[in-house]
Protein backbone atom coordinates (compact mmCIF):
# COMPACT_ATOMS: atom_id res chain seq x y z
CA UNK A 1 0.00 0.00 0.00
CA UNK A 2 2.62 2.33 0.87
CA UNK A 3 4.98 1.31 -2.46
CA UNK A 4 2.25 2.01 -4.27
CA UNK A 5 1.44 5.64 -2.66
CA UNK A 6 5.17 6.49 -3.27
CA UNK A 7 4.92 5.12 -7.38
CA UNK A 8 2.55 7.27 -7.44
CA UNK A 9 3.37 10.33 -5.77
CA UNK A 10 6.93 9.84 -8.10
CA UNK A 11 4.93 10.16 -11.01
CA UNK A 12 2.63 12.86 -10.12
CA UNK A 13 6.44 14.99 -9.59
CA UNK A 14 7.21 13.78 -12.96
CA UNK A 15 4.21 15.27 -14.27
CA UNK A 16 4.63 18.25 -12.81
CA UNK A 17 8.15 18.49 -13.67
CA UNK A 18 7.27 18.42 -17.38
CA UNK A 19 4.05 20.23 -17.19
CA UNK A 20 4.79 23.85 -18.80
CA UNK A 21 5.28 26.82 -15.92
CA UNK A 22 1.75 27.81 -15.06
CA UNK A 23 0.76 31.30 -16.23
CA UNK A 24 -0.46 33.56 -13.44
CA UNK A 25 -4.10 33.80 -13.18
CA UNK A 26 -5.64 37.20 -15.07
CA UNK A 27 -8.53 38.53 -12.76
CA UNK A 28 -11.75 36.67 -12.87
CA UNK A 29 -13.65 38.14 -15.31
CA UNK A 30 -17.15 39.20 -14.62
CA UNK A 31 -19.87 38.26 -16.86
CA UNK A 32 -21.79 41.06 -18.27
CA UNK A 33 -25.64 41.17 -16.10
CA UNK A 34 -28.51 41.10 -18.25
CA UNK A 35 -29.58 44.16 -18.97
CA UNK A 36 -32.98 42.67 -19.10
CA UNK A 37 -32.41 41.07 -15.83
CA UNK A 38 -31.13 43.49 -13.42
CA UNK A 39 -31.22 41.60 -10.05
CA UNK A 40 -28.75 38.21 -9.62
CA UNK A 41 -29.80 34.55 -9.59
CA UNK A 42 -29.15 34.13 -5.87
CA UNK A 43 -31.41 37.52 -5.45
CA UNK A 44 -34.10 36.21 -7.40
CA UNK A 45 -34.42 32.71 -6.04
CA UNK A 46 -34.60 34.41 -2.43
CA UNK A 47 -37.22 36.29 -3.73
CA UNK A 48 -38.96 33.62 -5.52
CA UNK A 49 -38.87 31.61 -2.36
CA UNK A 50 -41.06 34.66 -0.55
CA UNK A 51 -43.52 34.80 -3.62
CA UNK A 52 -44.14 31.25 -2.89
CA UNK A 53 -44.65 32.06 0.56
CA UNK A 54 -46.60 35.04 0.09
CA UNK A 55 -48.74 33.40 -2.42
CA UNK A 56 -49.31 30.28 -0.42
CA UNK A 57 -50.94 32.89 2.31
CA UNK A 58 -52.99 34.71 0.26
CA UNK A 59 -54.28 31.01 -1.36
CA UNK A 60 -55.13 29.23 1.90
CA UNK A 61 -57.28 31.78 4.51
CA UNK A 62 -59.89 32.15 1.15
CA UNK A 63 -59.88 28.53 0.79
CA UNK A 64 -60.24 27.64 4.26
CA UNK A 65 -62.78 30.19 4.79
CA UNK A 66 -65.01 28.57 1.83
CA UNK A 67 -64.55 25.08 3.04
CA UNK A 68 -64.74 24.63 6.71
CA UNK A 69 -66.65 27.71 7.94
CA UNK A 70 -68.55 26.76 11.16
CA UNK A 71 -72.21 26.40 9.21
CA UNK A 72 -70.74 23.63 7.29
CA UNK A 73 -69.03 21.64 9.76
CA UNK A 74 -68.39 17.73 8.92
CA UNK A 75 -69.68 14.84 11.21
CA UNK A 76 -66.78 12.66 11.81
CA UNK A 77 -69.13 9.19 10.85
CA UNK A 78 -69.28 7.85 7.16
CA UNK A 79 -70.36 9.87 4.22
CA UNK A 80 -74.56 10.44 4.48
CA UNK A 81 -74.99 9.17 7.91
CA UNK A 82 -76.57 12.02 10.07
CA UNK A 83 -75.87 12.78 13.60
CA UNK A 84 -78.47 11.74 15.98
CA UNK A 85 -78.87 11.52 19.79
CA UNK A 86 -80.47 8.25 21.51
CA UNK A 87 -84.33 9.74 20.52
CA UNK A 88 -83.37 9.84 16.93
CA UNK A 89 -82.90 14.05 17.03
CA UNK A 90 -80.72 15.80 14.76
CA UNK A 91 -77.69 17.04 17.17
CA UNK A 92 -76.27 20.54 15.79
CA UNK A 93 -72.89 20.86 15.37
CA UNK A 94 -72.16 22.38 18.64
CA UNK A 95 -73.54 19.71 20.57
CA UNK A 96 -71.96 16.75 18.45
CA UNK A 97 -68.99 16.16 21.54
CA UNK A 98 -71.84 15.53 23.48
CA UNK A 99 -72.66 12.52 22.02
CA UNK A 100 -69.24 11.45 21.18
CA UNK A 101 -68.72 12.59 17.37
CA UNK A 102 -66.11 15.01 16.79
CA UNK A 103 -65.61 17.48 13.67
CA UNK A 104 -63.83 16.87 11.07
CA UNK A 105 -61.11 19.54 9.51
CA UNK A 106 -59.74 19.26 5.93
CA UNK A 107 -56.56 17.68 6.88
CA UNK A 108 -54.37 19.93 4.51
CA UNK A 109 -55.68 23.42 4.61
CA UNK A 110 -56.40 23.22 8.29
CA UNK A 111 -52.18 22.22 8.39
CA UNK A 112 -51.42 25.03 5.54
CA UNK A 113 -53.59 27.23 7.20
CA UNK A 114 -52.11 26.29 10.86
CA UNK A 115 -48.48 27.07 9.17
CA UNK A 116 -49.91 30.53 7.13
CA UNK A 117 -52.04 32.03 10.02
CA UNK A 118 -50.09 34.76 11.88
CA UNK A 119 -48.26 36.07 8.20
CA UNK A 120 -51.85 36.08 6.81
CA UNK A 121 -53.49 38.33 10.00
CA UNK A 122 -50.46 40.29 10.42
CA UNK A 123 -51.15 41.33 6.59
CA UNK A 124 -54.68 41.51 6.27
CA UNK A 125 -54.79 38.76 3.84
CA UNK A 126 -57.31 36.23 6.20
CA UNK A 127 -60.16 36.89 4.52
CA UNK A 128 -62.37 35.18 2.58
CA UNK A 129 -64.26 36.95 -0.66
CA UNK A 130 -67.64 35.24 -0.52
CA UNK A 131 -69.82 38.27 -2.01
CA UNK A 132 -73.73 36.78 -1.81
CA UNK A 133 -72.89 33.56 -1.58
CA UNK A 134 -73.18 31.11 -0.98
CA UNK A 135 -76.94 32.97 -1.64
CA UNK A 136 -77.95 36.61 -1.25
CA UNK A 137 -80.05 36.71 1.86
CA UNK A 138 -82.57 38.61 3.61
CA UNK A 139 -81.39 42.47 5.33
CA UNK A 140 -82.10 43.42 8.99
CA UNK A 141 -82.64 46.89 10.32
CA UNK A 142 -82.93 47.64 14.20
CA UNK A 143 -84.96 50.63 14.97
CA UNK A 144 -84.38 51.97 18.08
CA UNK A 145 -86.06 54.74 20.52
CA UNK A 146 -83.89 56.32 23.61
CA UNK A 147 -85.35 57.61 26.61
CA UNK A 148 -84.57 59.81 29.59
CA UNK A 149 -85.33 58.65 33.20
CA UNK A 150 -88.96 59.66 33.20
CA UNK A 151 -89.59 56.81 30.27
CA UNK A 152 -89.84 60.25 27.56
CA UNK A 153 -88.51 59.25 24.31
CA UNK A 154 -85.51 61.41 23.52
CA UNK A 155 -84.21 60.30 20.34
CA UNK A 156 -85.36 57.40 17.92
CA UNK A 157 -84.12 56.22 14.58
CA UNK A 158 -83.02 53.14 12.20
CA UNK A 159 -80.27 50.98 11.50
CA UNK A 160 -79.21 51.52 8.59
CA UNK A 161 -81.15 54.59 7.28
CA UNK A 162 -80.53 56.31 4.26
CA UNK A 163 -82.32 59.81 5.37
CA UNK A 164 -79.91 60.01 8.38
CA UNK A 165 -76.74 58.19 7.23
CA UNK A 166 -75.31 60.46 4.20
CA UNK A 167 -72.70 59.95 2.16
CA UNK A 168 -73.31 56.38 0.89
CA UNK A 169 -70.23 54.60 2.39
CA UNK A 170 -71.49 55.84 5.70
CA UNK A 171 -75.06 54.15 5.45
CA UNK A 172 -72.98 50.98 4.17
CA UNK A 173 -70.99 50.92 7.57
CA UNK A 174 -74.16 51.15 9.39
CA UNK A 175 -75.49 48.53 7.07
CA UNK A 176 -72.66 46.28 8.12
CA UNK A 177 -72.90 46.99 11.81
CA UNK A 178 -76.71 45.34 11.73
CA UNK A 179 -75.97 42.32 9.54
CA UNK A 180 -72.56 41.57 11.22
CA UNK A 181 -74.18 40.65 14.19
CA UNK A 182 -76.97 38.74 12.60
CA UNK A 183 -74.70 35.78 11.19
CA UNK A 184 -74.34 32.07 11.95
CA UNK A 185 -70.28 32.63 12.11
CA UNK A 186 -70.54 35.24 14.81
CA UNK A 187 -69.32 33.85 18.22
CA UNK A 188 -71.49 35.20 21.08
CA UNK A 189 -69.73 37.58 22.13
CA UNK A 190 -70.34 39.46 19.06
CA UNK A 191 -74.15 38.60 19.15
CA UNK A 192 -74.74 40.09 22.13
CA UNK A 193 -73.72 43.32 20.45
CA UNK A 194 -77.21 44.91 20.67
CA UNK A 195 -76.20 45.55 24.69
CA UNK A 196 -73.22 47.27 23.22
CA UNK A 197 -74.65 49.07 21.04
CA UNK A 198 -77.46 50.18 22.70
CA UNK A 199 -74.91 51.63 25.70
CA UNK A 200 -73.14 53.45 22.78
CA UNK A 201 -76.78 55.31 21.96
CA UNK A 202 -77.23 55.84 25.29
CA UNK A 203 -73.96 57.72 25.67
CA UNK A 204 -74.45 59.55 21.94
CA UNK A 205 -78.34 60.57 23.15
CA UNK A 206 -77.86 60.93 26.81
CA UNK A 207 -80.66 58.77 27.68
CA UNK A 208 -81.42 56.02 30.20
CA UNK A 209 -82.84 53.17 28.67
CA UNK A 210 -83.14 52.08 24.82
CA UNK A 211 -85.64 49.85 22.91
CA UNK A 212 -84.18 47.84 20.00
CA UNK A 213 -86.55 45.67 18.05
CA UNK A 214 -84.66 43.69 15.13
CA UNK A 215 -86.74 43.45 11.92
CA UNK A 216 -86.02 40.91 9.15
CA UNK A 217 -86.59 42.67 5.80
CA UNK A 218 -87.96 40.02 3.53
CA UNK A 219 -87.06 39.57 -0.29
CA UNK A 220 -90.23 39.68 -2.73
CA UNK A 221 -90.38 37.16 -5.69
CA UNK A 222 -90.61 38.37 -9.34
CA UNK A 223 -93.91 37.38 -9.32
CA UNK A 224 -94.90 39.71 -6.19
CA UNK A 225 -92.86 42.61 -7.50
CA UNK A 226 -94.80 41.86 -11.16
CA UNK A 227 -98.19 41.87 -9.02
CA UNK A 228 -96.88 45.34 -8.25
CA UNK A 229 -96.53 44.83 -4.56
CA UNK A 230 -93.53 47.13 -3.31
CA UNK A 231 -89.94 45.86 -1.58
CA UNK A 232 -90.81 48.08 1.39
CA UNK A 233 -93.83 47.40 1.77
CA UNK A 234 -94.71 47.18 5.63
CA UNK A 235 -95.88 43.08 5.24
CA UNK A 236 -91.78 42.81 4.43
CA UNK A 237 -90.87 43.52 7.56
CA UNK A 238 -91.06 40.89 10.22
CA UNK A 239 -90.23 41.84 14.03
CA UNK A 240 -87.83 39.36 15.14
CA UNK A 241 -87.18 40.46 18.57
CA UNK A 242 -87.74 43.97 20.50
CA UNK A 243 -85.43 44.41 24.06
CA UNK A 244 -84.68 46.91 26.43
CA UNK A 245 -81.48 48.30 27.59
CA UNK A 246 -80.44 49.88 30.31
CA UNK A 247 -77.39 52.06 31.43
CA UNK A 248 -74.44 50.28 32.20
CA UNK A 249 -75.88 47.01 31.80
CA UNK A 250 -73.24 45.64 29.62
CA UNK A 251 -72.23 41.89 29.53
CA UNK A 252 -68.97 41.02 31.17
CA UNK A 253 -66.17 40.49 27.75
CA UNK A 254 -64.72 38.08 29.96
CA UNK A 255 -67.89 35.78 29.68
CA UNK A 256 -66.60 34.97 26.27
CA UNK A 257 -63.82 33.11 27.64
CA UNK A 258 -65.82 29.50 26.78
CA UNK A 259 -65.62 30.52 23.24
CA UNK A 260 -62.26 30.45 21.83
CA UNK A 261 -62.38 28.59 18.84
CA UNK A 262 -60.55 25.60 18.18
CA UNK A 263 -56.57 26.56 17.07
CA UNK A 264 -57.67 25.66 13.53
CA UNK A 265 -60.22 27.58 12.95
CA UNK A 266 -60.94 30.23 11.05
CA UNK A 267 -58.97 33.21 11.99
CA UNK A 268 -60.57 35.10 14.89
CA UNK A 269 -62.03 37.78 14.64
CA UNK A 270 -62.48 37.87 10.88
CA UNK A 271 -65.86 36.16 9.45
CA UNK A 272 -65.32 35.52 5.15
CA UNK B 1 -33.09 8.39 -21.43
CA UNK B 2 -30.49 11.27 -22.13
CA UNK B 3 -32.91 12.60 -24.24
CA UNK B 4 -35.64 12.57 -22.05
CA UNK B 5 -33.11 14.23 -19.00
CA UNK B 6 -32.53 16.80 -22.15
CA UNK B 7 -36.28 17.80 -22.58
CA UNK B 8 -36.64 17.94 -18.58
CA UNK B 9 -34.07 20.32 -18.01
CA UNK B 10 -34.89 21.87 -21.54
CA UNK B 11 -38.49 22.72 -19.84
CA UNK B 12 -37.30 23.60 -16.50
CA UNK B 13 -34.82 26.04 -17.48
CA UNK B 14 -37.80 27.53 -20.11
CA UNK B 15 -40.13 27.66 -17.08
CA UNK B 16 -37.36 29.56 -15.07
CA UNK B 17 -36.96 31.90 -17.63
CA UNK B 18 -40.52 32.41 -17.96
CA UNK B 19 -40.91 32.68 -13.96
CA UNK B 20 -37.72 35.48 -14.21
CA UNK B 21 -39.64 37.26 -16.95
CA UNK B 22 -42.57 37.54 -15.40
CA UNK B 23 -41.70 38.39 -11.53
CA UNK B 24 -38.24 40.25 -12.58
CA UNK B 25 -38.31 42.22 -16.03
CA UNK B 26 -37.70 45.61 -15.05
CA UNK B 27 -40.78 48.09 -16.16
CA UNK B 28 -41.77 51.74 -15.89
CA UNK B 29 -42.69 52.28 -12.76
CA UNK B 30 -46.36 54.25 -14.95
CA UNK B 31 -48.97 51.51 -13.94
CA UNK B 32 -47.90 50.93 -10.20
CA UNK B 33 -48.03 55.34 -9.78
CA UNK B 34 -51.18 54.87 -11.29
CA UNK B 35 -52.72 53.12 -8.63
CA UNK B 36 -50.52 55.03 -6.18
CA UNK B 37 -53.00 58.23 -7.65
CA UNK B 38 -56.09 56.42 -7.59
CA UNK B 39 -55.61 54.01 -4.62
CA UNK B 40 -54.60 56.63 -2.29
CA UNK B 41 -57.75 58.81 -3.26
CA UNK B 42 -59.56 55.58 -2.13
CA UNK B 43 -58.06 54.90 1.25
CA UNK B 44 -58.06 59.20 1.99
CA UNK B 45 -61.79 58.81 0.93
CA UNK B 46 -62.65 55.53 2.92
CA UNK B 47 -60.97 57.10 6.12
CA UNK B 48 -62.39 60.38 5.49
CA UNK B 49 -66.24 59.00 5.93
CA UNK B 50 -65.22 57.51 9.59
CA UNK B 51 -64.80 61.25 11.13
CA UNK B 52 -68.47 61.08 11.12
CA UNK B 53 -68.84 58.88 13.90
CA UNK B 54 -65.31 58.38 14.79
CA UNK B 55 -65.68 57.89 18.37
CA UNK B 56 -68.64 55.17 17.62
CA UNK B 57 -67.26 52.68 14.72
CA UNK B 58 -63.60 52.83 15.86
CA UNK B 59 -63.45 54.46 19.46
CA UNK B 60 -62.56 51.82 22.53
CA UNK B 61 -66.38 52.13 23.85
CA UNK B 62 -68.15 52.74 20.63
CA UNK B 63 -70.94 50.18 19.09
CA UNK B 64 -68.34 47.39 19.56
CA UNK B 65 -66.30 47.94 22.32
CA UNK B 66 -62.72 47.03 21.83
CA UNK B 67 -62.98 44.45 24.85
CA UNK B 68 -66.00 42.88 23.44
CA UNK B 69 -64.23 42.40 19.77
CA UNK B 70 -61.40 40.95 21.05
CA UNK B 71 -63.24 38.48 23.58
CA UNK B 72 -63.31 35.67 20.75
CA UNK B 73 -59.39 35.55 20.29
CA UNK B 74 -58.65 34.54 23.80
CA UNK B 75 -56.37 35.41 26.45
CA UNK B 76 -53.49 33.13 24.72
CA UNK B 77 -54.37 34.55 21.14
CA UNK B 78 -50.81 36.80 20.13
CA UNK B 79 -51.59 40.28 20.54
CA UNK B 80 -49.06 41.05 17.45
CA UNK B 81 -51.16 38.82 15.07
CA UNK B 82 -53.66 40.47 14.51
CA UNK B 83 -52.84 44.23 15.35
CA UNK B 84 -54.91 47.54 15.76
CA UNK B 85 -53.54 50.74 16.93
CA UNK B 86 -56.95 51.39 17.69
CA UNK B 87 -56.91 48.30 20.28
CA UNK B 88 -54.67 50.42 22.63
CA UNK B 89 -56.16 54.13 22.63
CA UNK B 90 -58.61 54.38 25.52
CA UNK B 91 -59.12 58.45 25.32
CA UNK B 92 -61.05 60.42 22.71
CA UNK B 93 -58.28 63.15 21.96
CA UNK B 94 -55.88 60.33 21.10
CA UNK B 95 -58.42 58.76 18.85
CA UNK B 96 -58.44 62.11 16.69
CA UNK B 97 -54.93 63.03 16.71
CA UNK B 98 -54.32 59.57 15.80
CA UNK B 99 -56.79 59.53 13.21
CA UNK B 100 -55.71 63.10 11.50
CA UNK B 101 -52.35 62.06 11.10
CA UNK B 102 -53.59 59.06 8.81
CA UNK B 103 -55.82 61.20 6.81
CA UNK B 104 -52.55 63.45 6.14
CA UNK B 105 -50.52 59.89 5.78
CA UNK B 106 -53.60 59.20 2.89
CA UNK B 107 -53.27 62.32 1.15
CA UNK B 108 -49.63 62.36 1.15
CA UNK B 109 -49.61 58.79 -1.08
CA UNK B 110 -52.54 60.28 -3.22
CA UNK B 111 -50.29 63.13 -3.81
CA UNK B 112 -47.15 61.45 -3.89
CA UNK B 113 -45.81 63.47 -1.28
CA UNK B 114 -42.90 61.51 0.30
CA UNK B 115 -44.38 58.54 -1.39
CA UNK B 116 -42.02 55.78 -0.41
CA UNK B 117 -42.52 56.87 2.93
CA UNK B 118 -46.70 57.22 3.20
CA UNK B 119 -47.02 53.94 1.30
CA UNK B 120 -45.33 51.88 4.42
CA UNK B 121 -46.98 53.87 7.04
CA UNK B 122 -50.68 53.64 5.00
CA UNK B 123 -50.54 50.05 5.05
CA UNK B 124 -50.03 49.12 8.60
CA UNK B 125 -52.81 52.32 9.10
CA UNK B 126 -55.30 50.93 6.77
CA UNK B 127 -54.97 47.93 8.98
CA UNK B 128 -55.51 49.05 11.85
CA UNK B 129 -58.95 50.78 10.66
CA UNK B 130 -59.80 47.14 9.43
CA UNK B 131 -58.82 45.16 11.99
CA UNK B 132 -61.05 47.76 14.27
CA UNK B 133 -63.97 46.80 12.65
CA UNK B 134 -64.09 43.23 11.59
CA UNK B 135 -66.23 42.30 12.40
CA UNK B 136 -68.57 45.44 13.22
CA UNK B 137 -68.36 47.18 10.26
CA UNK B 138 -66.12 45.83 7.40
CA UNK B 139 -66.94 44.38 4.19
CA UNK B 140 -65.49 43.92 1.11
CA UNK B 141 -64.07 47.78 0.64
CA UNK B 142 -61.52 47.03 3.39
CA UNK B 143 -60.31 44.16 1.80
CA UNK B 144 -59.41 45.18 -1.45
CA UNK B 145 -57.87 49.13 -0.09
CA UNK B 146 -55.49 46.42 2.29
CA UNK B 147 -54.55 44.74 -1.07
CA UNK B 148 -53.48 47.65 -2.31
CA UNK B 149 -51.93 49.47 -0.17
CA UNK B 150 -49.84 46.05 0.73
CA UNK B 151 -48.12 46.22 -2.58
CA UNK B 152 -47.76 49.87 -3.17
CA UNK B 153 -45.12 49.58 -0.35
CA UNK B 154 -43.14 47.36 -2.60
CA UNK B 155 -42.13 49.53 -5.50
CA UNK B 156 -41.28 53.30 -6.34
CA UNK B 157 -45.25 54.52 -6.40
CA UNK B 158 -44.07 58.08 -6.54
CA UNK B 159 -41.91 57.73 -9.64
CA UNK B 160 -44.58 59.68 -11.39
CA UNK B 161 -47.67 61.59 -11.39
CA UNK B 162 -46.33 62.62 -7.61
CA UNK B 163 -45.01 65.89 -6.20
CA UNK B 164 -42.05 63.53 -5.60
CA UNK B 165 -41.70 63.78 -9.38
CA UNK B 166 -42.20 67.59 -9.53
CA UNK B 167 -39.84 68.08 -6.83
CA UNK B 168 -36.97 66.46 -8.46
CA UNK B 169 -37.83 68.43 -11.52
CA UNK B 170 -37.66 71.22 -9.85
CA UNK B 171 -34.27 71.03 -8.52
CA UNK B 172 -33.25 70.23 -12.26
CA UNK B 173 -33.59 66.65 -12.28
CA UNK B 174 -35.62 66.36 -15.51
CA UNK B 175 -34.51 62.62 -16.20
CA UNK B 176 -36.58 59.91 -16.93
CA UNK B 177 -37.48 57.25 -14.02
CA UNK B 178 -36.04 54.27 -14.34
CA UNK B 179 -37.30 51.15 -15.42
CA UNK B 180 -37.72 48.99 -11.80
CA UNK B 181 -38.02 45.08 -10.65
CA UNK B 182 -39.76 46.16 -7.83
CA UNK B 183 -42.44 48.13 -9.68
CA UNK B 184 -42.82 45.08 -11.86
CA UNK B 185 -43.14 42.62 -8.22
CA UNK B 186 -45.71 44.76 -6.76
CA UNK B 187 -47.90 44.90 -10.10
CA UNK B 188 -47.89 41.43 -10.04
CA UNK B 189 -48.57 40.31 -6.91
CA UNK B 190 -51.34 42.74 -7.12
CA UNK B 191 -52.54 40.85 -10.44
CA UNK B 192 -51.76 36.98 -9.02
CA UNK B 193 -53.30 38.53 -5.22
CA UNK B 194 -56.83 39.58 -7.60
CA UNK B 195 -57.07 36.42 -9.43
CA UNK B 196 -57.12 34.01 -6.50
CA UNK B 197 -59.69 37.15 -5.38
CA UNK B 198 -61.94 36.48 -8.08
CA UNK B 199 -61.40 32.37 -8.28
CA UNK B 200 -62.43 31.95 -4.37
CA UNK B 201 -65.44 34.67 -4.78
CA UNK B 202 -66.72 32.33 -7.73
CA UNK B 203 -66.01 29.09 -6.13
CA UNK B 204 -68.32 29.72 -3.17
CA UNK B 205 -71.11 30.55 -5.06
CA UNK B 206 -71.39 27.48 -6.75
CA UNK B 207 -72.47 26.23 -3.37
CA UNK B 208 -75.76 27.95 -3.64
CA UNK B 209 -78.78 27.04 -4.80
CA UNK B 210 -79.96 30.82 -6.35
CA UNK B 211 -76.54 30.86 -8.50
CA UNK B 212 -76.99 27.33 -9.55
CA UNK B 213 -80.14 28.32 -10.80
CA UNK B 214 -79.83 31.85 -11.89
CA UNK B 215 -81.73 34.02 -9.63
CA UNK B 216 -79.20 35.29 -7.61
CA UNK B 217 -78.97 38.39 -9.72
CA UNK B 218 -82.71 38.78 -9.17
CA UNK B 219 -82.40 38.50 -5.06
CA UNK B 220 -79.31 40.74 -4.81
CA UNK B 221 -81.21 43.26 -7.01
CA UNK B 222 -84.68 43.14 -4.43
CA UNK B 223 -82.85 43.71 -1.06
CA UNK B 224 -83.73 47.01 -0.82
CA UNK B 225 -81.00 48.58 1.38
CA UNK B 226 -78.38 47.80 -1.10
CA UNK B 227 -80.14 49.43 -3.79
CA UNK B 228 -79.74 52.72 -5.31
CA UNK B 229 -80.96 52.63 -8.89
CA UNK B 230 -83.80 50.41 -9.21
CA UNK B 231 -82.98 46.57 -11.59
CA UNK B 232 -86.66 45.79 -10.58
CA UNK B 233 -87.50 45.30 -14.09
CA UNK B 234 -85.51 42.25 -13.86
CA UNK B 235 -88.36 40.76 -12.86
CA UNK B 236 -90.14 40.94 -16.30
CA UNK B 237 -86.68 39.63 -17.44
CA UNK B 238 -86.18 36.22 -16.04
CA UNK B 239 -83.97 34.31 -18.29
CA UNK B 240 -81.68 37.76 -18.98
CA UNK B 241 -81.12 38.28 -15.31
CA UNK B 242 -80.02 34.59 -14.97
CA UNK B 243 -77.97 34.97 -18.41
CA UNK B 244 -75.73 37.82 -16.17
CA UNK B 245 -75.73 35.65 -12.98
CA UNK B 246 -74.27 32.23 -14.51
CA UNK B 247 -71.61 34.95 -16.52
CA UNK B 248 -70.74 36.48 -12.87
CA UNK B 249 -69.66 33.29 -11.66
CA UNK B 250 -68.18 32.14 -15.23
CA UNK B 251 -65.88 35.01 -15.40
CA UNK B 252 -65.48 35.15 -11.92
CA UNK B 253 -64.01 31.49 -12.07
CA UNK B 254 -62.17 31.97 -14.97
CA UNK B 255 -60.60 35.23 -14.46
CA UNK B 256 -57.26 33.53 -12.67
CA UNK B 257 -57.10 32.11 -16.35
CA UNK B 258 -58.08 34.35 -18.85
CA UNK B 259 -56.76 37.68 -17.72
CA UNK B 260 -53.63 36.79 -18.92
CA UNK B 261 -54.15 35.44 -22.48
CA UNK B 262 -53.95 38.99 -24.92
CA UNK B 263 -57.08 38.21 -26.89
CA UNK B 264 -59.55 37.15 -23.85
CA UNK B 265 -57.96 40.08 -21.45
CA UNK B 266 -59.69 42.70 -22.56
CA UNK B 267 -62.89 40.96 -22.70
CA UNK B 268 -62.34 40.15 -18.87
CA UNK B 269 -61.58 43.56 -17.87
CA UNK B 270 -64.47 44.86 -19.59
CA UNK B 271 -66.53 42.47 -17.38
CA UNK B 272 -65.11 43.76 -14.52
CA UNK B 273 -65.77 47.28 -15.42
CA UNK B 274 -69.36 46.04 -16.14
CA UNK B 275 -70.03 44.46 -13.04
CA UNK B 276 -68.59 46.74 -10.60
CA UNK B 277 -69.69 49.63 -12.52
CA UNK B 278 -72.94 47.82 -11.50
CA UNK B 279 -72.54 47.03 -8.22
CA UNK B 280 -71.36 50.78 -7.51
CA UNK B 281 -74.00 52.10 -9.95
CA UNK B 282 -77.07 49.74 -9.01
CA UNK B 283 -76.36 48.51 -5.27
CA UNK B 284 -74.67 51.29 -3.80
CA UNK B 285 -71.49 50.34 -3.22
CA UNK B 286 -70.01 53.25 -5.00
CA UNK B 287 -66.46 53.35 -3.38
CA UNK B 288 -66.42 49.25 -3.39
CA UNK B 289 -67.28 49.24 -7.02
CA UNK B 290 -64.54 51.89 -7.36
CA UNK B 291 -62.17 50.11 -5.49
CA UNK B 292 -61.99 46.84 -7.44
CA UNK B 293 -61.87 48.89 -10.64
CA UNK B 294 -59.01 50.35 -9.51
CA UNK B 295 -57.82 46.82 -8.82
CA UNK B 296 -57.86 45.56 -12.28
CA UNK B 297 -56.31 48.64 -13.76
CA UNK B 298 -52.93 46.87 -12.35
CA UNK B 299 -53.33 45.10 -15.71
CA UNK B 300 -53.12 47.86 -17.65
CA UNK B 301 -49.76 48.28 -19.69
CA UNK B 302 -47.52 51.07 -18.35
CA UNK B 303 -47.41 52.43 -22.39
CA UNK B 304 -51.10 52.27 -21.91
CA UNK B 305 -50.88 53.87 -19.01
CA UNK B 306 -48.30 56.56 -19.93
CA UNK B 307 -50.47 57.30 -23.23
CA UNK B 308 -53.54 58.67 -20.74
CA UNK B 309 -51.91 60.07 -17.80
CA UNK B 310 -48.51 61.89 -19.77
CA UNK B 311 -50.74 64.91 -21.15
CA UNK B 312 -52.53 65.60 -17.80
CA UNK B 313 -49.43 65.29 -15.55
CA UNK B 314 -47.39 67.53 -18.71
CA UNK B 315 -49.91 70.13 -17.97
CA UNK B 316 -50.16 69.84 -13.95
CA UNK B 317 -46.11 70.27 -13.98
CA UNK B 318 -46.30 72.87 -16.60
CA UNK B 319 -48.20 74.73 -14.29
CA UNK B 320 -46.45 73.88 -10.91
CA UNK B 321 -43.22 74.12 -11.45
CA UNK B 322 -42.97 75.84 -15.15
CA UNK B 323 -41.69 72.94 -16.89
CA UNK B 324 -43.31 70.11 -18.69
CA UNK B 325 -42.51 66.62 -17.48
CA UNK B 326 -41.17 64.16 -19.72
Amino acid sequence: MAKQSGNRQSGEEQAAREKPAKQPKSPREKRPRDPSMPWGPWLRALVSAAILWHLTAVFVPPWFLWIAPDHKATPNTPPGELVRDAQGNDVPPERWESVGVARQWPPLVSWLNDIVFHYANLLYINNGYEFFSPNPSVAHVVDYEVMDDAGQTIAEGRLPDLRDQWPRLFYHRHMMLVEQTQTPDVPPPLRDVADTAGEWLLTKYGGESVRMTLRIHHLLTPKQVRDGMATDDPSTYEEFGSFVHRKGDVPEPNAAAETIPPPNTAIPGVSP
Amino acid sequence: MKGLLAAIRGYLSDAWGAWNTFWFSPTDPATLSMLRLLAGGMLLYTHLIWSLDLSGFIGPDGYVPVSVLRAPQGPDFPAWSAWSVFFWIKSTWLLWVVHVLALVVFACLTVGFFSRTAALLAFPLAVSYAYRVTPGAFFGLDKVNCMLALYLLLGPCGARYSLDRLWRLRRGDATDPEPSVSANLAVRLLQVHLCIFYLFSGLPKLDGSTWQLGTALWWGASITEYRSVSLLWLADWPKFAALLTHATVFWEIFYCCLVWNRFTKPLVLGMAFCVHGGIALFMGMITFGTAMIIANLSFLKPETVRKILDPVAGRVSLALVGKKVS
